[in-house]
Parts: C-alpha cells; sequence; structure tokens
C-alpha cells in the first residue's frame, strides 16, 4: 500500500510542477481590447476567431433578451450576444463603429458578441494584472493597466452562460 | 547532463515514470515520448544515456523500437528498460534477448524503478 | 459523446489523472464492443485489430490500477485481459455468453470508476468482481495447443521475425494457415514525414491484407531518414501488391507466395468476399447468433475477379459525404440567386428577352441540380436492416434474461433511411424493444390464463409513405391500462385530478417526461421507461412518436421519421417583418383562412377543415412577433405528421425555395419550436420551424 500512497504523492507533484511551467510561459496575456458605452472592456485574443461588421439579425423567439437574434456568417449560423445587456448597460441602437466579435467558445461553439467598437490589441504582464474591484457575478476578472487608466478583463466563459429561463 | 527518454503510451505512467526519475539526485535531462512513432522522431536527434520504454503501444512496440536503437552503432551500449505488465514469460525473453538491459513488471515501487535506473546511468559516463 | 466522470475537489492531482485516462481507455472499450456486437450481428469475425486493441485496453487498465494499488480494479481487468488474449491468439473463441461477461466486466469497472472519483470504492464491490471472476474462469476453456512455430519457411529477414510479439507470430500464421502470401515491404521516409506515409501505406494494406509487423531501422541516408521493413499478408501476388502501393516492384519481397488455387471450388466462393481476412462464417449460422466462426480452410483467390471486386466498392467517411451534401446544398441556394436575377431581367421591359434566357438555362441547371442533389442523398441511404439485426440480437439475449417465450418478427428491412437517422434510431427502438419484453409482454402462465397463445409477439415493420418511413413495433402483450396512467398522471401533478381527457391524450401521456421512473414502471403495467427520452430523440430527427394500445390485446407504437436530413425543400413564410421556413415534407395544404372558418372553443382555437377541427397555432402569438400588423386573412399552413394535424396562420407566402438546416451556435443549445437556421442566399438567417415540437406542443396543449 506504501507503494500505492507513494505513487499518487509522485503523480500529484509532477502535475504541480507541470502547472507552474505552463504559467511561466503564459505569463504574458495578448488581449482584444474594445469599448462599450466608452469604457475599455478586453477579451483574451486566443479566443477571438475573427471580427466582423454587424449584418442583417434575425430575431429568435423564446431566448433571453441578451441574445439580439443569430446571424449568418459565411453559412454558419451564431447567435449574438448583447455585451452592453450582460455588462448590466441600458440597450442603444448600434453605432456604424460597431462590430461583432466571434468568440470561440471551450466546446467548440461558437458565439457572436456585439460591441461599440473594437480598438487594439493590448499585451499585458500576469503579474500586473489586478484583481476587480467588487464581484459582478464573476463577468469581469480582472483588471489591466492602460495609459492612465485601466481595462475591465471580461471572462469568456460567464459572458455567454446565460441563464436559458430568462426568456 | 545525462539524457533519459521516457517512451509510454499512459499518460499517466509517463507522468509517473518521469516524476519517479527526476527524484533522482542527479542533473538529468528528460524527454517524453507518448508512442513509438515519436521516440522514433527523437531518438536520431540526439543521443540518449538511458531509454525507458513500455511494451504495449498502439503504433510499434517496444521490442521493435528495442530493435531498432540497437541497429544504430551510436545506441550500441545505451541501457535499455523495459516497463511493462507483460506477464508473459515468453515476450520478457524475447525483450532481454534483443538487447534490454532490465525488465521492470507493473506494478513496481518508487525504489524499484530508480535502483534499476541509477544502477544503469552510473554505469555510463556522463 | 463521452461520459465526464464527477471530480471532487478533494481528490488528489494524481487520482484525477489516473480517473481520466482509466475513463477514456474504458470509453474506447466500449465503442470497440459496439463494434464487434455490430459485425457479430452481421455474420462477421470480430476484426484481429479491433480484439487486439480491446486486449491492450484491458492491458492497460491492469498496469494502471495495479500502479495506484487498486488490486481489486487490477484483477478485473487481468480476468478482462486473459479472456480477450485468448481470442485474439485463436485459443478460444468467443461466444454470445463469454462477450456478455465482457460487457459486465465493462460496466462494472465504469460503476467502480464511478465510486472512485465520489470518494472510494464501496467494500462489497470486492465481492462483485470476485463473483465475476469467477463467471470469467468457468466460461473460459482451456487452452489448445499452439501450432509449431511457422517461421522456418518463411524467406525474411531474421531481425524481423525476431521481434515478432507473441500476437503477431499468431497473426502470420492464422495468415499462412489460409493460404496468403506473406511479403517484405521496405521503404524509406524522411523522418519528418514518416507518419502519414506509414499511416497511408497500413490503411491501403488494410483493405487487401493485414500489416503484421512494422520494424524501423535507421536510414541509410543519414540522420534525416528512417527506414521501415514491413511485413504484410495478402493474397494479392508481389507485383498486384507494389500496384496497390504505389511502391517500386523492387520494395516488396514475396517471404512466401500466396497458395496458387484457380482451380478449387473454394476459389470461386472467395470471388464475392472482398475482405477474405473478415470472411463469414457458414450461411446457415444465425444472423443474431454473436458467435464466430472458427478460422475456416484457406480460401484465396490472387485472381483478377477478386482484384476487381475489392475496387468496385469504396468506402466513403461519413463527413466526407455531409460535406459533399453541404455543398449540393449550397449550390442549390447559389441556383436560388440566380433565378431571382433571372426574374428580376425578365420583369424590366429593356432586358425581358435576356431575362427569358436566363430563365431557360436556369432551369436546365435545375434539372441537373435536382439529378446531383438525389444522387448524393441516394449514397447516403443504407437499409435499416444493421437496426434490425441488433434488435434481433437484443430481442434473444432479453429472451433468455427474462424467460419470457417470444417471437420478434421483423418486416421492411430494405427500406432505406439517411445513414445518420439509422445511427440515431438505435437507441430509441432498443428502448421501445425492451420496453415491450419487459412490461408488455405477460409471462407464459398469465397469457395461458387470459386465453393467449403462450408465445407472444412483437413485430417491427418499417414502410417508406412518400418522404417519411414509418416504422410500427406491435406487441400482442397486455396493452396499458389508461386508468392507472391516469391515477400516476395526477399523483405526479402532471394533469388535474378532475381532467377530463380522451382515451388517446390518456395514452399520449406515456410520453410525458415523469409519468413514471425506473424502478416503478412495473406497477404501471405501461411503457413508461424513457418514453420521453424515445419521443425527443425522435423529434430531434424531425419524426414523430405515437402510440396505441387497446387493454388485454397489445400495443403498438409508431415512429414517423423523414427519409433524410441535409437537404429540404421549404415553404418559406412571412409573419410581420419575419420569415420563417417549414420542411415541405410536413405541408399537407395550403388554404386562405376565412375567418368563418376560425372558431374559438374555450381557450383554444380550432379550423374547420372539411368537416375536421384541427387545432390552430397562430405562428405570430408563439413567437410573439410585434412587427407590421396580422393579416386579416391569414393563410393556414396544414402541417401533418403521422396521423395529428395542425393550422398554422401566417401573415403571407413566400415562396418555396431548397434550403440545408444547420444548428445555431451559440449560449442556447436549443429553442422551443425551432429546429434550427438556413441561409437563402442573402447573407441572412431565416429560422426554420421544428414541426414535431409545434405539432406536439399544441396536442398537449389541447390535452391540458
Amino acid at each position: 500500500m506504501s507503494n500505492a500512497a507513494s505513487s499518487w504523492d509522485v503523480l500529484a507533484r509532477a502535475a504541480a510542477t507541470r502547472e507552474a511551467a505552463a504559467s511561466e510561459t503564459r505569463a504574458l496575456r495578448e488581449l482584444l481590447v474594445f469599448s462599450i458605452d466608452g469604457a475599455p472592456y478586453a477579451l483574451p485574443i486566443e479566443r477571438i476567431r475573427e471580427i466582423v461588421r454587424p449584418r442583417a439579425l434575425t430575431p429568435v423567439p423564446h431566448v433571453p433578451s441578451a441574445v439580439l437574434g443569430v446571424i449568418s456568417l459565411r453559412g454558419e449560423i451564431l447567435q449574438v450576444l448583447d455585451t452592453r445587456r450582460r455588462l448590466g448597460l441600458a440597450a442603444v441602437a448600434s453605432a456604424r463603429a460597431s462590430r461583432v466579435i466571434v468568440l470561440n467558445g471551450e466546446d467548440g461553439r461558437v458565439t457572436g458578441l456585439l460591441v461599440d467598437a473594437v480598438h487594439e490589441v493590448l499585451r499585458v504582464e500576469e503579474s500586473a494584472l489586478l484583481p476587480p474591484t467588487n464581484a459582478d457575478g464573476g463577468l469581469i476578472t480582472g483588471l489591466a493597466p492602460r495609459g492612465a487608466g485601466f481595462v475591465s478583463l471580461i471572462s469568456p466563459e460567464q459572458l455567454v452562460e446565460l441563464d436559458a429561463s430568462a426568456a | 547532463m545525462q539524457r533519459v527518454l521516457v517512451v509510454e503510451d499512459s499518460q499517466t505512467m509517463r507522468e509517473w515514470i518521469a516524476a519517479a526519475i527526476e527524484e533522482l539526485d542527479r542533473p538529468l535531462k528528460l524527454d517524453l515520448a507518448a508512442s513509438g512513432f515519436e521516440a522514433l522522431r527523437l531518438l536520431p536527434r540526439q543521443v540518449y544515456d538511458l531509454v525507458v520504454t513500455d511494451i504495449n503501444m498502439p503504433d510499434i512496440h517496444g521490442l521493435e523500437l528495442i530493435s531498432f536503437i540497437r541497429s544504430d552503432p551510436r545506441y550500441a551500449a545505451t541501457p535499455l528498460v523495459i516497463v511493462s505488465t507483460e506477464s508473459s514469460e515468453e515476450d520478457r525473453r524475447r525483450g532481454l534477448a534483443l538487447g534490454a538491459n532490465a525488465y521492470l513488471v507493473k506494478p513496481f515501487s518508487v525504489p524499484d524503478l530508480l535502483s534499476v535506473v541509477e544502477d544503469l546511468l552510473a554505469g555510463v559516463k556522463p | 459523446m463521452a461520459r465526464r466522470l464527477k471530480q471532487t475537489a478533494t481528490r488528489s492531482r494524481g487520482e484525477r489523472e489516473f480517473l481520466s485516462e482509466a475513463e477514456e481507455i474504458l470509453e474506447r472499450m466500449r465503442d470497440d464492443l459496439g463494434v464487434c456486437l455490430e459485425r457479430a450481428s452481421s455474420g462477421d469475425e470480430f476484426a484481429p485489430d479491433v480484439l487486439n486493441r480491446l486486449f491492450r485496453s484491458a492491458h492497460s487498465l491492469k498496469g494502471l490500477s495495479g500502479m495506484f494499488g487498486l488490486e481489486v480494479l487490477a484483477e478485473l481487468a487481468h480476468k478482462v485481459e486473459d479472456l480477450l488474449d485468448a481470442w485474439r491468439l485463436g485459443r478460444s473463441q468467443p461466444t454470445p455468453e463469454r462477450f456478455a461477461l465482457l460487457e459486465e466486466s465493462v460496466a462494472l469497472f465504469g460503476r467502480a470508476l464511478e465510486q472512485l472519483a465520489a470518494g472510494a470504492i464501496a467494500t462489497e464491490f470486492a465481492a462483485a468482481v470476485a463473483e465475476l471472476n469467477g463467471r470469467i474462469d468457468a466460461a473460459r476453456s482451456a487452452p489448445p495447443v499452439a501450432p509449431p512455430a511457422a517461421q522456418d519457411v518463411l524467406d525474411a529477414p531474421a531481425a524481423l521475425l525476431r521481434t515478432l510479439t507473441e500476437y503477431e507470430e499468431h497473426r502470420l500464421r492464422e495468415s499462412l494457415a489460409r493460404g496468403r502470401g506473406i511479403y517484405v515491404i521496405t521503404v524509406a521516409f524522411a523522418l519528418a514525414s514518416f507518419e502519414e506515409r506509414l499511416s497511408e501505406i497500413s490503411s491501403a494494406l488494410r483493405e487487401v491484407g493485414e500489416l503484421l509487423s512494422t520494424l524501423p531501422s535507421p536510414g541509410a541516408g543519414g540522420p534525416g531518414e528512417i527506414r521501415f521493413a514491413l511485413l504484410a499478408a495478402t493474397e494479392l501476388d508481389a507485383a498486384a501488391l507494389a500496384a496497390r502501393l504505389e511502391l517500386e516492384p523492387s520494395a516488396v519481397h514475396a517471404a512466401r507466395a500466396p497458395r496458387a488455387s484457380a482451380n478449387t471450388p473454394a476459389a470461386a466462393a472467395a470471388v464475392s468476399e472482398p475482405t477474405p481476412s473478415n470472411a463469414p462464417p457458414q450461411a446457415n449460422a444465425s444472423p443474431a447468433d454473436a458467435s464466430v466462426a472458427a478460422p475456416r480452410e484457406p480460401a484465396p483467390a490472387a485472381d483478377a475477379a477478386t482484384l476487381r471486386s475489392v475496387s468496385d466498392t469504396v468506402r466513403v467517411d461519413i463527413r466526407k459525404l455531409d460535406e459533399l451534401m453541404n455543398l449540393v446544398g449550397e449550390l442549390a441556394i447559389e441556383r436560388g440567386a440566380l433565378s431571382a436575377f433571372a426574374r428580376k431581367l425578365a420583369g424590366d421591359p429593356a432586358s425581358v428577352r435576356l431575362g427569358a434566357e436566363l430563365e431557360k438555362i436556369h432551369k436546365a441547371l435545375d434539372r441537373k441540380l435536382q439529378e446531383l442533389q438525389a444522387s448524393v442523398i441516394d449514397v447516403r441511404m443504407v437499409p435499416l436492416r444493421q437496426v434490425f439485426d441488433k434488435l434481433a440480437r437484443v430481442a434473444k439475449r432479453l429472451r433468455l434474461d427474462l424467460h419470457k417465450d417470444a417471437r420478434l418478427e421483423l418486416a421492411g428491412a430494405d427500406t432505406e433511411l439517411d445513414k445518420l437517422i439509422v445511427e440515431e434510431l438505435v437507441d430509441p427502438l432498443m428502448h421501445i424493444v425492451r420496453n415491450a419484453f419487459d412490461h408488455a409482454l405477460e409471462t407464459p402462465e398469465e397469457r395461458a390464463a387470459a386465453g393467449k397463445p403462450s408465445e407472444g409477439v412483437i413485430r417491427i415493420e418499417a414502410t417508406q409513405r412518400g418522404n417519411d418511413v414509418v416504422i410500427t413495433v406491435a406487441d400482442d402483450g397486455r396493452g396499458i391500462d389508461t386508468e392507472r396512467v391516469r391515477a400516476k398522471a395526477v399523483e405526479r401533478g402532471l394533469i388535474a385530478a378532475a381532467a377530463q381527457l380522451s382515451q388517446r391524450e390518456l395514452l399520449d401521456l406515456v410520453f410525458a417526461p415523469g409519468l413514471s421512473t425506473r424502478g416503478e414502471v412495473t406497477e404501471t403495467s405501461g411503457r413508461g421507461v424513457g418514453m420521453d427520452v424515445v419521443r425527443s430523440n425522435v423529434a430531434a430527427l424531425g419524426g414523430l412518436a405515437a402510440i396505441e394500445s387497446r387493454l388485454g390485446a397489445g400495443t403498438t407504437v409508431t415512429l414517423t421519421l423523414p427519409i433524410t436530413l441535409a437537404i429540404i425543400q421549404a415553404l418559406i413564410v412571412g409573419v410581420g417583418a419575419e420569415r420563417y421556413a417549414i420542411p415541405l415534407n410536413s405541408v399537407r395544404e395550403v388554404l386562405i383562412a376565412d375567418p368563418a372558418s376560425l372558431q374559438r372553443s374555450g381557450s383554444r382555437e380550432l379550423f374547420a377543415l372539411r368537416g375536421d377541427a384541427l387545432p390552430v397555432l397562430r405562428l405570430r402569438d408563439e413567437f410573439g412577433v410585434t412587427s407590421g400588423a396580422a393579416a386579416a386573412k391569414p393563410f393556414a399552413v396544414i402541417l401533418g405528421l403521422g396521423d395529428a394535424r395542425l393550422a398554422l396562420l401566417v401573415d403571407r407566402l413566400d415562396g418555396q425555395r431548397d434550403a440545408v438546416i444547420k444548428p445555431m451556435q451559440g449560449p442556447i443549445s436549443s429553442v422551443r419550436g425551432i429546429a434550427g437556421a438556413t441561409e437563402l442566399g442573402e447573407q441572412s438567417a431565416v429560422l426554420v420551424l421544428d414541426i414535431a415540437a409545434l405539432v406536439t406542443s399544441a396536442q398537449r396543449a389541447e390535452a391540458a
């Protein structure tokens, strides 16, 4: 049995070392900055497939109000979320600079996110990230310094996590 | 610094063997291969001082890998360890006949593995 | 889909890694067992490579469990490994009984992992393993003596023969016994790309024989090159093999030529067997019998006929067909744009002649396109036979397990359906047949008392009706007692105690989620287990499930399914500013809904159609559309699925189009009443209505 117990330990140590090594290489984060209502937000660049201009939206019945509808993107049909509404802000008509950010889901499903405007790609040291100031449902996971201010880092998972019953 | 190659298709086993060998108090560079093919790509690029390999793998098996290693003059004297769940005496005999230096049957303990590895590495000039 | 184990945070990391790998291996074993079952059902031997993979999986499980001190699991894996070892080495033959033990072991192992993930393996588990191990031991027969080594007759390099494992040596002997030629193939590849090249060769070899061993050696061309000596068995001669593998003739060396046998009767028989390594057993073996024939006398035929039969058919990956189907669909959409443009030209006096010309060209294109579409759909069609065979096998096992005297009758096995639909039908049909055996059929004593023949009958029949295939599963069992269904539904809060329900509505409650749960269904004498799942699975295929029953006389479940899923003809309808697509195969007719034919009846609305009263669904209300004003005289689209009908009221009709149904990607995975979406050539998405869901919900509304 001592053999078995040490087997588990050895493996656990190996996993810890591997994780430490992985986080070392991930120390530099690349973020796509966009704005909503004049405030900057960011998503990890590795999760973004492409950025497209808004196109004809087809409304879908029986879905939460954060789902604006579906668009057709080269034959793929994607749901588009109102990022503004997900952040708890009032809805306004989309502006000329509006874009749809196409997000790759962890489960392979792709989602469109409507934002007011898309800005630059920001490179930030992991160590420079600050924790969020208050708990807002886990949607904002941290703050990254940008110029004199900060960019709010959004969790892609939380963003697309909708309560289906809230139609 | 001595180089060690671990060839094992089970990720859990691979990590386990690697972690165990890393506990040796010796400067080592460890490479891990998840399949026989991966080992074939690694072996010609540098010379290893020790190879630890499983027998049962989906692409080419350990006996074929050992035959490959031994047919390369650079590896004529490199110590080879087979780790296997193989209970077949026949396969064990063949493995040793092909030039393996040790044959460990799973389950074995960390000390079992380390004593074999330590001995074999000590016999090789660093 | 791979079932993930629940992983609690208190587990050590090492244990989690072990669990996830073990679960992965087990999943692979389940898949491989499924492949074996399928082969057995069509009377084929188990493929040696699948058996070998199963063996290796069991072997890995044994090793992993042993390393982590889980002796009970290591012991179970060891028994399974032994059983599989004997099969792959030809020392014993798979029988249905032994196969069932294997399935049981895998299930038991899965439960152990679940327990481990939740905390620890229960102590009574060891007893269950010991009991199963005992049965495995009892089912194993004594190993026959191995035949003499065959290597001395081979003209092959010693290095190649020395590295053969016991299994490879067995496969070599087996190939020799079948009279196949044994070849040494020598190839050299760049280190960077050898894996792709080797896998090309090995998959080509698998079609004409078997790759026995792969021996690498350092390349003569320096460290960037690697050489392989491959040992292969096939009935082709050396020249044909080299041609088949696209290699120089000098790369293929015959270690032993195939046994020449052009004039023996066995050779004639082999002509119809493209892959003699998987030759089916004797023709009189029952297809439901999972046992496998012993290696037959060699029947090689390296003649032109064999070669031809190999090359006449190709295996196609279903995903490639999907791709092709999508392309055809998209082509159909482009055609739609062309037609619209032709009409536009024709509508302008300045270009009316050009428009007419273009319209003519478009018509010709359209005809060809329809032929193309029909032949692509045709390629995807497979007969229901494989599902039926599987059902026959399950029935056979159930008969033994449940001690019920029953006969399964199958009709219409040649009815064809889209391959994807056939695959998705296996589970629902299995469910229905299991329920029929388990609950619907009485014991022989009960049947005798009711004056019925002691042998019960379950009849499965498939027929094509237009664009639909109708499958019925009928038994002559005890039938469903609707009063008990009512009592159960009231108890579960599904209906009010005072609800007035017709016999048919009561029966339909069998499909309601939560009517009965496992373990309780026997008391209701009904078919409650998972019938809600059956309905939702069938609905996901765009089909409908219905049930009829007479107390004491039997029950019939009817599944109505579309023949294909891929491209549909759609009726485009408009409501306010929105457009929706309706699969045309469920549209019975379209009428202008005269207000006089619409009538309220309590909270519902009815549509009078030639003396019939149909439930009405106003799409505007159903989907909450607010744009535009509702048409004073809406169109009534009469939808029919199976026997159910529904009048769907819409504002406009926008014509008929081809549509490829695509899933909606995003956070919301399914929307009530929507089957997916399609693009109609203007870069805008149009939602496709889920007719089965709409019809069912209208019926339910009526029943409520």
